[in-house]
């Protein structure tokens, strides 16, 4: 059973809002997911706030990549999945059934634990979900927003010279950054990152971090990561989850990443930031 | 962490046009796409129906004829529809007996290759022989029955005498439907038992088994139902198996337990009878839809029970 | 029982123990008996494979003895007895009337030989030769083209006379090609008896010398029968003229309508059932019956395409509907095998797809639908194009086995006898299969040989697009 650890601000209307209470991007209201018969998350609320960081945090096993492929429907391609309460997405229900699945991913991009380019050329990769929803655009300005793109992930200065290779060709933190730079070109309006890091080495991951710094000023960024030192240097926001007896995992504790770290309110959630388990 | 003002938030985000509405879109092609993919798939169902409705239609043609019962059918020991005999006895017996010839060649030499596959050969050798096998179950059956007629009758005669062995006979086209079922046996077989787990073998030899006891013993009783499975579809395989018995077994309904003799089979008779310019009406033609349904019957059955077993193995692995 | 643990001693490890008693030495000879007992039915299996293959290399040539059906002397240009001269007549007598019959004829004729009239001598040579027509006949070999010519013409069908001049006109061919035309065609010269191949190579003085005392005087050579005229020759009645193209047009033909219909139909299920049909009721149903198709004897089809596009839908697959002329009897054409053959291979396009489409991983079709691309833009812009090599194995796979299958297509009415290339999909055709088995079937034993050559190219062709198709797929199942 999770209860609402957290008042969650009215939306504020784009202008009128103070910096201390930012506004609602995604609201989750009691949801709950299964896989068949087996309930995967239990009951989690919990608020997106827009142009932050929100860091989803906690033990293997806890339903953290369940909940974050719940803000983008991801879990539809799973035979037997099914999506309780409501995700909301400025303020409209994006599970609701007259809904285009695609139309979300199309708002509510991600990126995934290993970088997953399309086995095509790094400007295909990149152009491929522009072109989707814009079948009529000329090549030029095709290829402007591609650059675009691959400047936004600090990514066009290593692969200008290269476009026609295949994206499989690059390093795995440079393919990573083509899966972000092949997110961000259909500007999106939320980034979720599965792990973004977890699959590269050090400098990559370097990179990859501040990248989402920078991509924040104009992204909604939601993280799993596993990585406590990670989700303090770049998140603004954390969540907590654990899994519960019966294997779901819920929500225990949502706040400041800062409160998160220095002075949460669950024990449970102490013992795993100081490392004492998980 | 600075933060930074909504107004520079605005002004440094992306210019979008509009937020897309999450309301579904319209997409005509798509619905159209799904339609005929799941079009394409159903007719796999249409040709099942298809199958059945011809059969069992065209054999009631037959069997509302008045003069045929369904006594007579399954007892009569004469197939002559023009003589207005309809007793399917010889042509079963001889499908059995070619079918039964068939599986004393192919499922000890099948399964013995599939045990040798997976538990003896390297992967170096399986990895050409596995291939091999594949070739060898491509091969047209027709070329198995010239085979037949070319080489093996020839030999069975010089080895029996030309006065025991008839020139067309049985145990020629059943002895060479077994060669051409052989690698359906060993690969089923071996993919059954190719799935036992590593761990039980292991076990086997660690208590100071023989490599022949640890598969002999425990692989192949393991494997059990998937070997069952094997053996069921090369009985189905053999039941539907009409070139080599068209060339080979004989060119006449005879009712004879000698592998020796001429005899021809359920496939072998529906084959040479539609050769000739038969009419598409009449009691000939009837009649080979009645012998096809008892035939799609027979298979049929045959390709469920050996599904069930493959489904009992996989879900004991 | 229980030990107490301690340093092993070195007698724990002694040679006895380690070598087993006699109950343990005989089941390791068990063991190794059993494993060759193993090894050698995979060798037999092997064997009596090869056995096949040597089989058929074996009738496909050998020496081979022959005999003219018919002499040469009587079709060739001769002139009447009447217009001969006496001393012509004389010379004739002479070599042709036998001894005892010459001395009979003072007594018969009433006067010596020398004494009587042109007509009687003429008479003579009427009642006392075995063939009086040919004793003025110039032998095959004296003739000119022209004159070689005109014999052909005077002595084929009309039918087989053009089909020859369609081949090469006579006009261009040789002298030489054109006595072997004759002797093939109108002589009828023909194999009357062939030692197999190994045989040939390996006792060839024996079968020479045999040769010399059985068949004295009679025309020998080593005959290959899978030649290029082999290939590209209509089909006669006449083992030694007929040829497979009629057959290999309409394996073509059959095979390549049955894959333009059965691909796009089996590619579409396989889709829908990996991508869209999920766990629904309806995709488990359509995936059971595609495994239960897949193992329905191939004859069954035969009888569905018998009753359904060759019976049902006569009008159409004849083209009747469409006002195509003389159609085939009982819609015994391509279009009719066709389908049959496409139904027939469905399932293993399906399958094939379906293994295909389940190789691509997850990620790449997460990767697009996280971009907005719908299920379809995923599966058309980057599923399909990556299982497109595995479909394309199993399209080759299907294609093999459209080549190679054979009972259908006698129950749908493949004729046996077609000695013109197939003119279009309503036509009556024949398949190289059906030849084969044609071929084996007759009764004149020579045919099998004529089969052997079909059967080498039906078998060649077939392995080789499997063995193209495991090699494209062990490579693929490298890169995945």
């Amino acid at each position: 059973m999770a209860e609402v650890r957290f008042s969650v601000p009215k939306q504020s209307s784009a202008g009128g809002a103070d910096n201390a209470v930012p506004s609602v991007k995604m609201l989750l209201e009691d949801v709950s997911v299964f896989y068949g018969t087996f309930r995967a998350l239990a009951g989690v609320n919990m608020p997106v706030y827009e142009h932050h960081i929100t860091a989803i945090i906690g033990p293997s096993g806890c339903g953290k990549s369940t909940l974050i492929r719940t803000l983008n429907r991801m879990n539809d391609t799973v035979d037997g999945a099914r999506v309780e309460g409501r995700v909301l997405l400025d303020g409209e229900d994006i599970y609701a059934p007259d809904v285009d699945p695609a139309i979300v991913r199309r708002r509510v991009g991600m990126v995934f634990q290993k970088p997953n380019p399309f086995p095509k050329s790094i400007f295909e990769n990149v152009a491929f979900g522009i072109w989707l929803y814009n079948k009529r655009i000329s090549r030029s300005e095709l290829s402007d927003r591609v650059e675009i793109a691959l400047k936004r992930a600090a990514l066009w200065d290593e692969v200008k010279d290269k476009l026609k290779q295949l994206g499989t060709s690059l390093s795995g933190g440079q393919q990573q950054r083509l899966c972000i730079a092949r997110a961000i070109a259909v500007e999106p309006e939320v980034l979720l990152m599965d792990e973004p890091a977890s699959a590269l080495d050090p400098i990559s991951t370097m990179k990859i971090e501040e990248l989402m710094l920078d991509l924040k000023r104009d992204y909604t960024i939601v993280i799993v990561t596993h990585n406590m030192q990670q989700a303090a240097r770049v998140s603004d926001y954390t969540a907590m989850m654990m899994m519960r007896p019966d294997r779901a995992g819920e929500l225990i504790e949502f706040d400041r990443t800062e409160i998160i770290f220095t002075n949460p309110k669950d024990k449970r959630t102490a013992d795993y930031v100081s490392g004492r388990f998980g | 962490m600075a933060e930074l003002s909504v107004a520079e938030l605005q002004t440094k985000a992306p210019s979008r046009a509009r937020r897309l509405s999450l309301r579904r879109r319209a997409r005509p092609g798509e619905a159209v796409i799904r339609t005929i993919l799941l079009g394409s798939g159903v007719l796999s169902i249409f040709t099942t129906v298809g199958i059945i409705v011809v059969l069992v239609s065209d054999a009631l043609g037959f069997f509302l004829h008045p003069g045929v019962t369904l006594v007579k059918f399954f007892t009569d020991t004469v197939w002559a529809p023009e003589f207005g005999r309809y007793g399917i006895l010889p042509l079963a017996t001889a499908t059995l007996i070619t079918s039964l010839i068939a599986l004393i060649i192919a499922v000890p030499l099948g399964l013995s290759a599939a045990i040798f596959l997976s538990e003896y050969a390297s992967p170096r050798a399986r990895g050409y022989l596995k291939p091999i096998l594949e070739l060898l179950a491509a091969i047209p059956t027709v070329v198995y029955g010239y085979f037949a007629v070319t080489f093996m009758t020839p030999l069975l005669r010089s080895i029996f005498g030309a006065d025991v062995v008839d020139f067309y006979n049985m145990a020629s086209a059943g002895i060479v439907m077994g060669f051409m079922i052989i690698p359906l046996v060993a690969s089923v077989s071996e993919d059954a038992l190719a799935s036992v787990p590593r761990a039980l073998r292991e076990a086997a030899l660690g208590l100071g088994a023989t490599p022949l006891e640890t598969s002999l013993r425990v692989v192949v009783p393991a494997a059990t139902s998937g070997i069952a499975a094997s053996i069921i579809l090369a009985i189905s395989r053999a039941f539907g198996e009409t070139m080599i018995v068209l060339l080979a077994a004989g060119a006449g309904p005879n009712f004879t337990l000698n592998p020796f003799k001429a005899a021809e089979t359920i496939t072998g008779h529906i084959a040479r009878i539609s050769t000739g310019d038969i009419s598409h009406e009449g009691m000939d033609f009837y009649s080979l839809f009645a012998l096809g349904l008892v035939l799609f019957i027979m298979t049929l059955t045959l390709n469920l029970i050996s599904r069930w077993f493959v489904k009992r193995f996989r879900e004991v692995y | 029982m229980a030990r107490s643990i301690t340093e092993p001693t070195p007698q724990d490890f002694s040679a006895v123990e380690l070598r087993g008693d006699a109950s343990v030495r005989r089941r390791q000879v068990i063991a190794r008996t059993g494993r060759g007992v193993l090894f050698f039915s995979l060798v037999l299996g092997l064997v009596a494979l090869l056995t096949l293959f040597l089989n058929v290399f074996d009738k496909l040539g050998g020496y081979a003895v022959y005999a003219f059906k018919i002499d040469p002397l009587t079709i060739t240009p001769s002139r009447p007895l009447e217009e001969l001269s006496r001393e012509e007549l004389l010379a004739l007598i002479e070599k042709h009337v036998p001894e005892d019959a010459k001395a009979l004829i003072p007594e018969e004729y009433g006067a010596p030989l020398e004494e009587l009239s042109n007509e009687d001598l003429v008479n003579i040579l009427y009642n006392d030769t075995p063939s009086p027509e040919t004793l003025t006949a110039k032998p095959l070999e004296a003739l000119t083209r022209e004159e070689l010519i005109e014999v052909l013409q005077r002595n084929v069908t009309g039918t087989r006379f053009e089909q020859l001049q369609a081949e090469r006109p006579l006009e261009q061919r040789t002298r030489e090609e054109l006595i072997e035309l004759v002797e093939v065609e109108v002589l009828q010269r023909s194999v009357v008896w062939q030692w197999t191949l190994f045989e040939s190579i390996f006792n060839r003085d024996a079968i020479l010398a045999e040769i010399a005392s059985r068949y004295p005087g009679s025309d020998y050579e080593f005959k290959w029968w899978l030649t290029p005229r082999f290939i590209a020759s209509d089909q006669t009645t006449r083992p030694e003229t007929t040829g497979l193209r009629p057959a290999l047009l309409g394996s073509l033909l059959v095979v390549i309508l049955s894959i333009l219909f059965a691909v796009p139909i089996g590619v579409a299920a396989g889709i829908y059932l990996e991508e869209f049909a999920g766990k629904s009721r309806l995709g488990a149903i359509i995936q059971t019956n595609i495994y239960n198709l897949a193992g329905v004897p191939s004859i069954i089809y035969g009888m569905l395409g018998l009753a359904v596009f060759a019976r049902a839908l006569r009008d159409f697959t004849t083209g009747a509907a469409f006002g195509v002329p003389n159609p085939p009897p009982n819609g015994r054409t391509i279009i009719t095998a066709s389908l049959t053959m496409a139904l027939l291979i469905l399932p293993l396009i399906i399958v094939n797809t379906q293994e295909a489409i389940r190789a691509v991983p997850q990620a790449l079709r997460d990767a697009a639908l996280a971009v907005g691309a719908t299920k379809w833009e995923t599966v058309w812009h980057h599923v399909l194009p990556v299982a497109a090599p595995g479909i394309l194995t199993g399209t080759i796979l299907a294609t093999a086995r459209a080549l190679g299958e054979t009972a259908p297509l006698i129950v749908v009415g493949a004729a046996a006898y077609v000695t013109m290339d197939p003119q279009g999909i309503f036509s009556s055709y024949t398949v190289l299969p059906i030849q084969i088995y044609t071929w084996t079937k007759l009764p004149e034993q020579i045919f099998t040989r004529v089969a052997s050559a079909a059967v080498v190219v039906l078998l060649v062709t077939v392995l080789a697009i499997n063995l193209t198709a495991i090699i494209l797929r062990n490579r693929l199942r490298k890169q995945i």
